[in-house]
This record gives C-alpha cells, structure tokens and sequence, in this order.
C-alpha cells in the first residue's frame, strides 16, 4: 500500500528537547592528561630553541617567552575543563546525536539508517580510567565521522549494538 | 563465433597494448625523475657519467619488464565475472563480478586513434582499491566486450533483484540531451572564465623563473631588463600590451574548449548520463542517477548573456578514486536541457521550492568586520612606514573585498520542497545546488562565538558527494529544518546510492 501523507512540521521530533548525557567525569583526567603532555612538549621545545637563539645578556626573553606558554596553556585547561559540560550526547530509536564545544560549538546528527560501521577504541590514557571511545563512521567523508569519547566500556559496546543492530533492521524494513 | 565465446579463455589486450604499457612506464619514471633527468642533461659533459649509465640501465630493464607484463597480462569472462590477470612476478588477479559493474567507457588518445584501440575502463560500485583498466583493446574487441559485460550484468541483476528487472533494459534506447556544433563550441569557448589561463601562464612564468634560479641562471638580471623595459613604455603601450595577454587568453580558453569539448555528445540511457567528447583525447564518462549525489547548474555573467548553463554531476566518491574523476560539467546546455537532467535524475517531476530564505545578515556584517579591521591594520602599517601613497589602493581592496561579500550575501538563498534542498548563491555569476533529501549522510549546526551570542548558525549537510553549507540562519530556524531533513532521512527506504 503506497501513502504519502503530508507531515505537519511542527509535531516532529525535536533535536532540542531531548535527554542528553554528559561524559564520565574520569574523562576531564584524561583530557587533561592529553593537554599536560601536549604542553610539556611546546615547553620543551620552545624552552630548547631559546637556548640556540638568544645569549645570557638576554635571559628575560626566555622567561618572558616561558611565562606566555604557561599564560596558553592555563588558558587552554580552563577552557577545556569549562567546555567539558557541554560535551553531551542523545539516542533516539533512529539517530545518535552529539554535541560539543565551548567556543566554537558543533551539534551533529547521524541517522542509523546512514551509518556504515561502528566501532569501540580506546587510547593509552583512556586505559588508565576505564574509559572508551565511540566511533561511528558514514559515506560522508572523514570530516564528518563521530567520535563519542569519555564512555564505560560496557556502555560503549552497548551502544555500538544498538546502533549496529538498527542500522540492520532498517535495512531490512 | 558467438560474442560470449570469444571471452571465455585468457586472451590478450592488443598488441599495440604494449606502446601504452612502456608508454605508461616511462610517464611514471619521468613523474619521479624529472628533476634528475634534468640535471643530467643540463650538466653533461663528454662521455657517460656512472649515473647515467645506472639511470638507462635502470630505464632499459623498466621498458623490457613492461613488454613482458603485456604477455603476462590477461582478461577473459567466467559466467560470473570479468577476470584480469596481471603481474610480473607476483600474480594478481582482478575478479569483477558482473553486478558491480556500473559502467564501462572508452579513452581514446591520438595514439589509440592512429592503432585504432580504445582504453577501457570499467567502473564499478563500492570501494576497489584497484583501478579497473585495459590499455589497449582493438575497437571490435572493446564493442563486443562492453556489450557482453552490460548484458551480463543485466542478467545477473534481474536474478538478484527480480522485481527491478523491467527498471533496467539492457540495451535500452539513447535519448540524446546535447550534441555541441562547431559554432556552439566556439561559443562555449567565449563564454569561459578568460582570467583562467592568465593565470594558469602567471604560474608557470614563475615557476620556471624558480627553476631557472636552482640552475645558476641569474634571474635577478632577467627581471632587472623587464623591469627598465616596462618603464620606459607609455599608457598606450601598456593599455596595448594588457590587450594582447587578454587576447591571448581568450584564445587560449577557446582552444582549450576545443580540446576537451569538441564533438561533445551528451545523452541518456537507461538510467544513466552519458557524455563522450575531446579533439585528440576523446573520453566517455557514464554517471548513474543512483551514484549522482548532487547536481549543480549554473553560469556566468557572459554564459546568461548568451543563454547557456553548465551543468555539473558530483558522484559518490569510493576509495582511493581521485575526487575529480567523480565531477564533470556539461556546458553549453539551455534550460530546458537542465530541468530534462533534473528530472530524470530525481525520476520524476522537480517540484517547486515552497519558499527561498534568505541568510542573515550577520554573514555580511561578521566577514565586514574582519575586513575594515584589515584594512585599517595595513593602512596604519603604510601610514607609519611613511607610504600615504599606497592608502587609495588599499582602501579600494577593503571596498572591493567587501562588495564581493555583500553581492554573495544578496545572492545566497536556500529552500527545499519537501523532497530537496535546493541552495543558490554566487559572486559574479549564479550556481545552483540541488541535493535529494535522502541522499544525506550526516547533518550539523557549527557555530563560532560570534553566531550563537546572536542565535545564529552554520549547517553542514555531508553527502558521499561531499558537503554543502548554509552559513548564518537563525538557530531555531535551523534546529527545525534539520528536524524536517533528519525524519525524510530516517523514513526513506531508497538507498542513497
């Protein structure tokens, strides 16, 4: 039986008005963790290069240059820590949704019925708090695959289940 | 013999095969070497260095390797796929089964014209890592072979999906969209961007100037004696000389057009578009309506003068396919000619667009902002290296830059009817995006901090085809236009490809 029904707009399902879950708090640790090596790097290296650069009748460069890398990477571990409340997630019986970012922010939808693998990842650091990783991936191109970080393993593997499961059962509707 | 027959054991490509295997061979080695080769030759003195020796010997091996691939190169049908069996010392074999073949089309070069052969190359669905290709078949060969493989896969279709069988005749009749004359190509020629090749010729005079300077030639003097050749012409010689580069160009975009156009024959079949068109090269492309996942038409200011659009398919990209090979444009097409392709593409009547909004404008306020900021900074930077005199120019870039901003803010317009999403926009010209619903992948509002402290927000449309944005819409708006794609998405049982 073939129908086609006008839809009324406004009585569809609403991305805005859903549940959404924030990550386990262990996963700031691991964010952090990320930041602390990234920074101990940038230090090192600029740190290093202002020792070929400059001679000891100048030695307030470096500390001046010391003090804007420990003023970034401040910055950067306020902004992460404050940003991490507003990584959060939402599944609905067709579509996982995500959302993240403080400064620069990003709602993404994926409809299961798109998806064309899913899997669970999980890092060196994320091993050390139990965490995993949410990997979700379409035809879209590389820029567009989601990663939902920061879950249970066991929540993790639940979801990439559910998802594979539905993305099946749509293909067999 | 039968037409099936003649597939059936291991059989050769051409003979002539082989000049395109040693011909292919020498093309890579050059890609690589070239730099080498050059210093070689520049620097020669008497006699053979060790390296040159080394380098031809390298060379002769290569070319007798690839006349020995040719006799270790075969292709033959099995009752259920197209076999290639290739490799020097490890074998590989290349099983395309009849079912994922989506197209076969011929390539010719001057040289396939002269051995009358024909590349082939045979497109198929999903991600192959591996290009699916034949140097060199005679013509009778490549014909009875394309129609076999294309009958094959109309039998093995039907059994697979028995219901979609009278969807896809085998050889079911050409409609023909377009046939370009002389005349309309030479006006296809007129109509293209003429600033192209300027500065397609830009970029290789410095270029060669760059490698000119690696080769101790002193490039210094050479700009020295264009530079007190330039002083001491007049306006009028300048006016003259501008002319005659514009010229130049316009010739040159003509001849190019010549080139890829000529002959250029764009017809429908079954359920596909079809184009085959070149001087010396002549290319076919085959584009499936399941594989096109956005359609863009359009032109520029001198093609609405004339009254021509240029269409353009973007096809699902797979694998390690080059993105360009994915895309190709018709133009010289009118506008009945581009509402046939649309319809045919979506099977079925392109309904109107309800309504057209219009994006906010923050999009030209946000981008203004940045500019005049520019502007001021280079000025003041001018200013205090006591240069007043470059300041009118430089204000004349802020105004341009941000003109070229408003126009794109006028023209940009998006929409959908229920079934597409349709966005408009352009510069100088005016481009048309049109993109089924269901062929979405994914879908995302991004926001910088200067959209969302105004309710405002980018939306990211991903396809297999790539993305499509509409900048600066109020978010709620958004939130409820992505409510309407994501449930057409999520209800619509097509497969996007």
């Amino acid at each position: 039986m073939f129908s086609n029904q006008q839809i009324d707009i406004s009585t569809l399902p609403q991305i805005d008005h859903l549940q959404y879950t924030q990550l386990q708090k262990e996963y700031l640790n691991v964010e952090m963790i990320g930041l602390g090596i990234l920074w101990v790097i940038i230090f090192l290296t600029v740190f290093g290069t202002s020792f070929i650069y400059t001679d000891d009748t100048y030695v307030w460069i470096r500390y001046v240059l010391l003090a804007v890398v420990a003023i970034f990477a401040t910055l950067s571990m306020i902004i992460t820590k404050m940003a991490f409340k507003r990584k959060k997630f939402a599944l609905r019986e067709r579509d996982i949704i995500y959302m993240e970012g403080l400064l620069w922010r990003k709602h993404t939808v994926i409809p299961f019925n798109r998806i064309q693998h899913a899997e669970v990842t999980q890092g060196p650091i994320d091993r050390l708090f139990d965490l995993s990783k949410l990997k979700v991936y379409t035809a879209g191109g590389s820029s567009s695959d989601l990663y939902i970080p920061g879950l249970l393993p066991i929540d993790a593997e639940r979801m990439k289940h559910y998802i594979l499961n539905r993305t099946v059962r749509d293909e067999e509707e | 013999m039968r037409k099936s027959d003649r597939f059936t054991a291991p059989r050769r490509q051409s003979q002539w095969a082989i000049v395109f295997i040693v011909l292919g061979f020498l093309k890579k080695l050059l890609n690589q070497l070239w730099p080498i080769v050059i210093a070689l030759f520049l620097g020669r003195s008497t006699g053979f260095s060790r390296y040159e020796l080394i380098f031809s010997g390298l060379g002769i091996f290569g070319m007798l390797a690839s006349v020995v691939a040719y006799f270790r190169y075969y292709y033959f049908v099995s009752d259920k796929e197209l076999i290639i069996r290739s490799g020097l010392f490890k074998r590989v074999k290349l099983n395309i089964p009849f079912e994922r073949i989506q197209s076969v089309n011929f390539k010719q070069t001057v040289l396939h014209r002269i051995f009358q052969v024909t590349e082939v190359e045979i497109e198929t669905a999903g991600s192959s890592k591996q290009e699916s290709r034949l140097d060199a078949l005679s013509i009778d060969d490549a014909e009875a072979l394309r129609s076999l493989l294309l009958e094959k896969r109309a039998a093995a279709l039907s059994h697979l999906y028995p219901s979609e069988v009278e969807a896809e005749p085998v050889e079911s009749a050409q409609y023909t969209i377009l046939r370009l004359s002389i005349r309309q190509l030479i006006k296809v020629g007129l109509t293209q961007n003429h600033f192209a090749p300027i500065g397609l010729l830009s970029g290789i005079v410095f270029s060669s100037l760059f490698y000119a300077m690696t080769f101790d030639i002193d490039v210094e003097e050479i700009l020295r004696s264009v530079w007190t050749y330039g002083e001491r012409l007049a306006v009028e010689e300048y006016a003259l000389l501008l002319l005659g580069v514009f010229l130049i160009s316009v010739l040159l975009s003509i001849l190019r057009t010549l080139l890829r156009h000529y002959d250029l024959h764009f017809w429908r079949t079954g359920k596909k578009f079809q184009v085959v068109q070149g001087l010396f090269t002549r290319r076919e492309f085959a584009a499936l309506d399941s594989k096109i996942q956005i359609l863009n038409w359009g032109q520029n200011p001198l093609e609405r003068w004339i009254g021509f659009y240029n269409i353009m398919f973007r096809q699902a990209r797979s694998g390690s396919v080059k993105a360009g090979r994915m895309m190709f444009k018709i133009p010289g097409c009118n506008l009945r000619q581009v509402a046939y392709v649309q319809d045919n593409w979506l099977g079925a009547k392109l309904k109107p667009i309800e309504k057209y909004h219009k994006v906010s404008i923050h999009y030209f306020l946000h981008a203004a902002i940045y500019q005049v900021l520019f502007i001021l900074l280079v000025s003041a930077a001018m200013v205090y290296m006591d240069r007043l005199d470059t300041v009118p120019f430089i204000l004349l870039l802020g105004v341009s830059m941000m003109s070229i901003r408003w126009i794109k803010y006028q023209k940009l317009k998006y929409g959908t009817n229920g079934t597409e999403l349709y966005i408009g926009g352009g510069v100088i010209g005016l481009r048309h995006v049109l993109l089924p619903i269901y062929k979405i992948q994914n879908i995302s509002i991004a926001q910088n901090p200067y959209q969302w402290r105004r309710g405002l927000g980018t939306l990211l449309v991903d396809t297999a085809a790539g993305r499509v944005t509409i900048p600066y819409v109020d978010q709620t708006v958004l939130v409820r236009l992505i409510d309407q794609l994501i449930y057409r998405v999520e209800v619509s049982h097509k497969d996007w490809m």
